[in-house]
C-alpha cells in the first residue's frame, strides 16, 4: 500500500498517540495519511468504534467493522488500559517519544487519570495535546452527552433541512464526527507548526458543536440583520432570500440538483439551459425574454412578485428534466456550464469517471478477511505524489510487540506480565 | 503584551472565489497570516451580492455572507482581465507571498499565467492550494458549480429525507464548509515542511473527493458488501430510539438519541414510563426496534408538554443524549454557545456589528483573533505603496487603465 514519495514522507514526520473513540478517529487517519506515525491506543479488547457497523458481510466482528476500517487507515494499534497505574506509566513513556496526543477523553477525565496537559508536559515539555469533545471542556453543556443528531440539533443545522410538514431531518450518514476529526487534524498540524518555530507545545480544545455550527453557511446572521428566521424547504433552496427556489427535480432515472440563479452567479447557466429548452420547443416565453445577466439577485430574491415567475420556470423545467437521464443532463451541463448536478448515490460515486480518473479509489488488501475492496484513497494530490491511505487499519493490538518490545525496549517477559495483568490485551504476534 | 499567533509573518495571496478558497484562507488570517484577497468590482465575488445584508439592504460592502468568509483579510482591487493587473498579481506572489490559495475552475489560473507551474519557477518554495469542485485533473475537472452542486455529486442529498419521499436538500453548500478543514491541515503541514526543507508544494483538493471520503463507512459498505446507503428520516442503524420529537410551541423540536440500554432506562424514567425500563420486550436494541413507531409516540406524548430546552435538560441530567433543535435566532441566545464564544462581533464600517462564525478550536498559548472583513478594494493603495512600492505616477497610470481599482464611491 505504501506509495512513498518524498513529499508524503516529509509532510508530517511526527508521532501521534491517538486516544480517540468513534467521535474523533478521522483526526488520526488524516495525520497518518499525511505521513505521521499514528499509534491508536485501544483499550484491551479493542476500541468501541469496532462495534459500529456496517460490518464486512454483516458479521459483527470487531475486525470487520467497516466504520473502524474506514477511519483508522495508516495507523498502528496498541492496546493499553490507561486507567491502570502501570498502563498510565506506559502511556507516559510513550508520550516522551511523541509529538502530539489527540484524544476524545474529556479534559476533566484526563485530569482524573493523571493525564492532563500539565502532567503530559512534565514528561514531554513541548507536547501538543488536542482534545475533541462534543461541547468543549466546560460551560453549561460541558458535561452533556453528544451524538451526531444531538449536535446537529444544537448547532442549528438540523432545523434548516427536511420537508416542512415533517420534523427537521438530518443527513442519514453521520457527519459531525468526521468533520470534527478533520478540524482536530488541522488544529494539531497548526500547533506542531508553531512548535517547530518556537519550541512551544500547548493544549488545543476542539468543540464538535462549534464544528457543526460551521455548516450553517449564511443562515445564522439573518435574525439579526433581516429580522427573519431561515426555515427548511424540503427540496427547495431557502438560503438566497424570501423567494423559494426548487433545487431537487426528478429525472428519468433518479434526481438532479438544479436551482435557478440570475445575475453574475447564474447567467451563463440560465442562458445555456434556456437555449436547450428552446431547441426542444419547451422554453416558456418568460425564460426566452429574461435578461439573465442583468438580474440583480440581491433584489430579485426578496421580491414577492418574483415567486410567481420562478414557479412558471420551474414547471417547465420539471417537465424537461423528467424526460432526460442524470448522465444526459450532466454531460451537457458540464459542457455548457449549466448548474445541474446529479443526485448521486454511493454506487454512482464509486463508479464515477472523475474520481476514478484521478486514482481516488484504491484497492486495499485484507488477507485476514480473505478479501480486498476499494477505499476512498486520498485527501489530496500533490505536485509530488499524493496524500492518502498508506496501510489498512490495524487489527486489535497488532503492533503491541513492535511498539512495546522493539521500540520502547520492554522485555518479552514484562510484556507477558502486563498482558496477564490486563494492562495490555493480547501481547500481539 | 500580545501573544504570538500561529501564522504571524506568513503572507498569503487569496485568489479564492465564493466559499471553499476564501474560508480556507480566512482561517489562516484569523491566526495571524497577512492575507490579501484579490477582488474586482468588474467581477465581484458572488457572495458580495448575496444576503444576509446589513439592514436587509443589498450593496457591495453590505453582505455578511461575504464578510463571514473574509474576516481578518485585506482587499486589493486588481483587474485580472488586464495584462497589467495580471502582472501585478504575479509580482505580489513572486516578490511577497509565502502561500497562494485559489479556488477557480482549473483552467482559469493557467489562462492568467498564474498556474503553480508559472509561479513555482521563480518561487520553488511557494506553497499553493488549488481547491476546486472535482480536482485539477480528470475528465470532468472543469465542472463549474458551487458547493451546493458538489454536495449533490458527493451523495449528501440522496441520503437526506424520508424513505417514502424524494430526497431533500441539505441546507447550504456543505462541501464548501467541509473541505477547508482538509485544506488548512495540508497548508499547515506544507508550511512546516517548507520550514524544515525549504521546499514548496502544490496541493490539489477536490470537494467531491473530500465529501466522499467523509462517508468512508458507507463507501466500504458498497465496495465490500454491495449495499447502497439510503435515506432513513431521523432513524439510525445503531441508536434506538433516535429521532426528532415535537415540543410545546409552533415548530419546536428536541432531538433524542439512545445508544445504550442504560440510556434507554434513563429515558423511561424521565418520561415517567418506568415499567418499560424493566419490560423484557424493550430490553435490547433489537427488541426495541420491533416497537420503534410505538416508542416514538410515547416519547412525543411526553415532549409535547415541554419546551425543547426543558426536555433536553431533563434527559441530559440522566445521561441521555438530547439536544434542543435551535432556530437561527436561538443560537445568539444559547448560554453554551455564548460561553464558548462562537460568534464574533467585530465592528464593520458599513455593516456595523454582525455575527461572524468564530473559532472551532481554542489554542491555549496561541489564541486566534478575528477582525472584520475589508470593504472591496479597501487596501489597494496600501498594497501598491507598501507592498509593491509603486510610485504615485505608476499608481495613477494603473488606475487610468483600470488595472487596479480604488474603493468605489
Amino acid at each position: 500500500m505504501a506509495r512513498g514519495t518524498s513529499a508524503e514522507e516529509s509532510l508530517f514526520p511526527y508521532r501521534v498517540l491517538d486516544l480517540t473513540d468513534e467521535h474523533g478517529q478521522m483526526c488520526g487517519k488524516m495525520l497518518g495519511d499525511m505521513g505521521g506515525d499514528v499509534i491508536i491506543v485501544e483499550p484491551p479488547g479493542g476500541s468501541s468504534a469496532r462495534g459500529i457497523g456496517p460490518f464486512f458481510r454483516d458479521d459483527p466482528h470487531p475486525e470487520g467493522s467497516l466504520f473502524w476500517l474506514a477511519f483508522n487507515t495508516s495507523k498502528r494499534s496498541i492496546t493499553l488500559d490507561v486507567v491502570h497505574p502501570d498502563g498510565r506509566e506506559l502511556f507516559l513513556r510513550l508520550v516522551e517519544t511523541a509529538d502530539a496526543v489527540v484524544t476524545t477523553l474529556h479534559p476533566r477525565r484526563l485530569s482524573e487519570l493523571g493525564l492532563s496537559y500539565q502532567e503530559l508536559a512534565r514528561r514531554k515539555p513541548d507536547i501538543v495535546l488536542t482534545t475533541i469533545t462534543p461541547f468543549g471542556p466546560d460551560g453549561p453543556y460541558g458535561e452533556y452527552v453528544g451524538s451526531d443528531l444531538v449536535l446537529q440539533a444544537l448547532s442549528g443545522f438540523l432545523y434548516l433541512s427536511g420537508d416542512p410538514d415533517r420534523p427537521p431531518t438530518r443527513v442519514s450518514v453521520p457527519m459531525v464526527a468526521t468533520k470534527t476529526g478533520a478540524e482536530a487534524a488541522a488544529a494539531t498540524a497548526m500547533a506542531l507548526y508553531h512548535r517547530g518555530l518556537t519550541g512551544e507545545g500547548q493544549q488545543v480544545d476542539v468543540s464538535a458543536l462549534a464544528v457543526a455550527q460551521w455548516q450553517l453557511m449564511n443562515a445564522a446572521p439573518f435574525p439579526r440583520l433581516h429580522g427573519t428566521e431561515v426555515r427548511r424547504g424540503g427540496g427547495y433552496f431557502t438560503a438566497l432570500g424570501t423567494v423559494k427556489v426548487r433545487a431537487i427535480y426528478p429525472c428519468k432515472d433518479g434526481y438532479v440538483y438544479f436551482f435557478f440563479l440570475g445575475g453574475t452567479p447564474g447567467a451563463t447557466s440560465m442562458t445555456a439551459l434556456t437555449r436547450w429548452l428552446d431547441e426542444e420547443g419547451t422554453a416558456p416565453r418568460l425564460m426566452l425574454e429574461k435578461d439573465w445577466a442583468g438580474m440583480d439577485m440581491g433584489k430579485y430574491m426578496y421580491d414577492p412578485e418574483a415567486q410567481k415567475e420562478v414557479e412558471v420556470m420551474e414547471t417547465s423545467l420539471a417537465r424537461f428534466f423528467l424526460g432526460k437521464t442524470k448522465q444526459q443532463l450532466f454531460d451537457r451541463a458540464y459542457r455548457e456550464r449549466i448548474l445541474i448536478a446529479p443526485v448521486n448515490d454511493v454506487r454512482d460515486m464509486v463508479e464515477h469517471p472523475q474520481p476514478n480518473a484521478r486514482g481516488f479509489f484504491v484497492e486495499v488488501d485484507h488477507p485476514e478477511l480473505a478479501a480486498s475492496f476499494r477505499y476512498p484513497g486520498h485527501l489530496a494530490l500533490l505536485s509530488e505524489g499524493r496524500v492518502g491511505v498508506r496501510r489498512r487499519a490495524p487489527r486489535i493490538g497488532e503492533h503491541n510487540r513492535e511498539v512495546y518490545v522493539e521500540e520502547l525496549g520492554i522485555s518479552r517477559e514484562r510484556l507477558a506480565e502486563l498482558s496477564e495483568a490486563g494492562v495490555i490485551g493480547e501481547a500481539g504476534t | 503584551m500580545t501573544t504570538r499567533r500561529i501564522f504571524d509573518g506568513i503572507k498569503v495571496v487569496d485568489f479564492g472565489w465564493v466559499g471553499v478558497g476564501p474560508i480556507s484562507a480566512k482561517h489562516l488570517a484569523d491566526h495571524g497570516a497577512t492575507v490579501i484577497r484579490v477582488e474586482s468590482t468588474q467581477r465581484p465575488d458572488v457572495l458580495r451580492l448575496a444576503g444576509p445584508f446589513a439592514g436587509g439592504k443589498p450593496g457591495i460592502n453590505r453582505s455578511q455572507f461575504w464578510a463571514d468568509y473574509n474576516s481578518s483579510k485585506l482587499s486589493v482591487g486588481l483587474n485580472l482581465a488586464t495584462e497589467t493587473g495580471r502582472a501585478l498579481a504575479r509580482r505580489l506572489v513572486v516578490e511577497w507571498a509565502d502561500v497562494v490559495v485559489e479556488g477557480y475552475t482549473p483552467k482559469q489560473m493557467r489562462a492568467w499565467g498564474l498556474h503553480y507551474e508559472d509561479l513555482s519557477r521563480d518561487r520553488p518554495d511557494l506553497v499553493m492550494l488549488s481547491t476546486s469542485q472535482m480536482g485539477q485533473t480528470g475528465p470532468y475537472n472543469l465542472y463549474a458549480g458551487y458547493g451546493t452542486q458538489a454536495a449533490a455529486l458527493a451523495g449528501y442529498y440522496n441520503v437526506t429525507g424520508w424513505p417514502d419521499r424524494p430526497p431533500v436538500v441539505v441546507y447550504g453548500a456543505y462541501t464548501d464548509m467541509l473541505t477547508p478543514h482538509f485544506n488548512v491541515a495540508l497548508l499547515a503541514a506544507a508550511l512546516d515542511r517548507r520550514r524544515r526543507t525549504g521546499r514548496g508544494l502544490w496541493i490539489d483538493t477536490s470537494q467531491m473527493e473530500v465529501g466522499i471520503l467523509c462517508q468512508g463507512a458507507a463507501v466500504l459498505d458498497y465496495t465490500a458488501n454491495g449495499r447502497v446507503a439510503v435515506r432513513k428520516g431521523n432513524r439510525d442503524d445503531r441508536a434506538i430510539p433516535h429521532g426528532v420529537f415535537p415540543c410545546g410551541g409552533e415548530d419546536r423540536w428536541v432531538a433524542i438519541a439512545v445508544f445504550t440500554d442504560e440510556q434507554w432506562k434513563g429515558l423511561c424514567r424521565v418520561i415517567e414510563r418506568d415499567e418499560l425500563a424493566s419490560d423484557p420486550a424493550y430490553a435490547t436494541a433489537a427488541r426495541r426496534r420491533e416497537h420503534e413507531g410505538a416508542i416514538e409516540e410515547l416519547i412525543a406524548a411526553w415532549t409535547r408538554q415541554l419546551s425543547p430546552q426543558e426536555a433536553m435538560a431533563r434527559l441530559q441530567a440522566v445521561g441521555v443524549p438530547a439536544g434542543a433543535v435551535l432556530w437561527m435566532s436561538d443560537l445568539h441566545e444559547d448560554p453554551h454557545i455564548r460561553h464558548w464564544g462562537f460568534f464574533e462581533w467585530p465592528e464593520h464600517p458599513v455593516i456595523g456589528a454582525a455575527p461572524y462564525d468564530g473559532f472551532m478550536s481554542h489554542f491555549s498559548k496561541t489564541p486566534g483573533r478575528l477582525d472584520r472583513a475589508p470593504k472591496i478594494a479597501e487596501h489597494t493603495e496600501h498594497v501598491m505603496r507598501e507592498v509593491l512600492r509603486l510610485s504615485d505616477e505608476e499608481i495613477g497610470q494603473m488606475l487610468a487603465t483600470e488595472a487596479i481599482e480604488f474603493p468605489p464611491e
